[in-house]
């Protein structure tokens, strides 16, 4: 019974979600006026960047592939160090190499999920901080040229969290022998695409 | 509470939907009624979504960490916690809405005379609340029914409806009582509901630091502006 309760809440705020993004909203509220094209535009800039979707999944994986606690630590510091992040950049305090920096949390995330790092929690999470600031900045900067601006962050950062869940659900393969190859393969493409980007080739 | 959650839920959704064909070109939304108006009010703003769903998803899991503690015992005293804080939430929005329907000079002088920005103050308590589930920091009662208050207070001086007076203000600030009302209740069964497996618990902490985030980035926003 409480199984299906669940499930049916979860579905109702789902639906709720849904229809913020296809409600054809025009009130006097100036927020509400902008819900949709904020919210998409929000949700399609981390999508949209093979750079950023990159590092977002290697973030799930490795999450996946270190296991609890870090399964769901990691997909948690990412965005909330993402704000610290986006704040740095709508102040305009500037961060050089930001994009060397989102290229660099491709192929070192990458390189760890393909060769099974294990550090301890706090380091990893240390390491995933460190690149959501990078990420965050790039998303930051176009916060103010966004036509509602709170339901464009709300937009990329339920955006980047579903990319972690990609990698999350990518990661829980390893739960098979064969798994394990295939997500630390996944990483190894992960990091190839990080380079390509690190070198200008993408 | 649960049950009617559920169909208030329902109701809620298949009004959205039903209203989704008519005309929204212009404001309010016509053909529904001050009453609809005011309830679907707080569905369409981000800021008041943000900071009731945070409320509510905290005063949830509050209220599911107690349960399963309690399970034990002889007597559980289930709900005992959220009662009094969300009836707070909820006078405090009648008081407020009632003086913005009745001595609007009271919420005008709030607005004008002192520093009050409601949508930075919405995303300073969308940051808090969100930080709070996600810490699963509990709070004393009081402190609880003191953040349900203020919080309630800054939604009612963001719902000021100036374009509108008399009668037609009045129903549109009740309709928007029920409907922030209704949106609480909802987050909190949500939570309360996924508060009995691990998963379901980050789920919803892992939702609040969503919330927490955005809101960040848009207070950094503003206060830049």
């Amino acid at each position: 019974m409480k199984k299906w309760q669940a499930k049916t809440l979860l579905m109702q705020f789902a639906s709720i979600l849904f229809l913020f993004g296809i409600v054809p909203v025009a009130m006097a509220h100036t927020d509400a006026a902008t819900l949709r094209g904020g919210f998409f535009s929000g949700f399609m800039h981390p999508i949209s960047g093979l750079d950023h979707v990159v590092a977002m999944v290697a973030v799930g994986l490795w999450g996946a592939f270190l296991g609890k606690p870090a399964i769901w630590i990691l997909p948690i510091v990412f965005p909330l160090v993402m704000a610290f992040g986006g704040a740095l950049g709508v102040a305009g305090v500037p961060i050089p190499y930001i994009e060397t920096g989102i290229a660099l949390s491709g192929l070192l995330l990458g390189l760890a999920v393909a060769f099974a790092v294990r550090p301890p929690i706090w380091v990893a999470a240390v390491i995933v901080g460190a690149f959501a600031i990078f990420h965050g900045h790039a998303h930051g900067a176009e916060l103010p040229k966004a036509t509602n601006p709170l339901v464009f962050s709300i937009g990329f950062v339920i955006g980047t969290g579903l990319l972690h869940l990609a990698g999350i659900a990518i990661g829980e393969l390893t739960r098979w022998s064969w798994g394990e190859y295939v997500v630390r393969a996944g990483g190894g493409i992960i990091a190839m695409i990080g380079m390509g980007f690190l070198v200008g080739v993408l | 509470m649960l049950k009617t959650t559920k169909v208030t839920g329902f109701a809620v959704l298949f009004s959205s939907l039903s209203i989704s064909q008519n005309a929204f070109a212009h404001s309010p939304i016509k053909g529904i009624g001050f009453l609809f108006n005011g309830i679907l009010h707080p569905f369409f703003i981000p800021s008041h979504v943000l900071v009731i769903l945070a409320l509510g998803f905290y005063i949830g899991q509050q209220t599911g960490q107690q349960t399963e503690q309690q399970a034990g015992q002889q007597k559980p005293q289930k709900h005992i916690v959220p009662v009094i804080p969300v009836l707070f939430f909820l006078g405090t929005m009648i008081v407020t809405f009632t003086f913005i329907a009745f001595y609007p000079q009271v919420t005008q002088f709030l607005g004008q005379k002192v520093t009050y920005n409601s949508s930075m103050v919405l995303l300073v308590f969308a940051i808090l609340t969100g930080l709070l589930t996600l810490s699963t920091l509990r709070l004393a009662p009081a402190v609880l029914s003191l953040l349900c208050i203020l919080l309630a207070v800054a939604l009612g001086l963001d719902s000021q409806a100036e374009d509108l007076s008399g009668s037609a203000k009045v129903i549109a600030l009740v309709g928007n009582v029920v409907g922030s009302y209704l949106m609480l209740l909802y987050a909190m069964a949500l939570s309360e509901t996924l508060s009995v497996k691990k998963w379901q618990q980050i789920t919803i902490r892992i939702l609040t630091s969503w919330i927490s985030a955005g809101a960040f980035m848009v207070l950094a926003l503003k206060l830049s502006q």
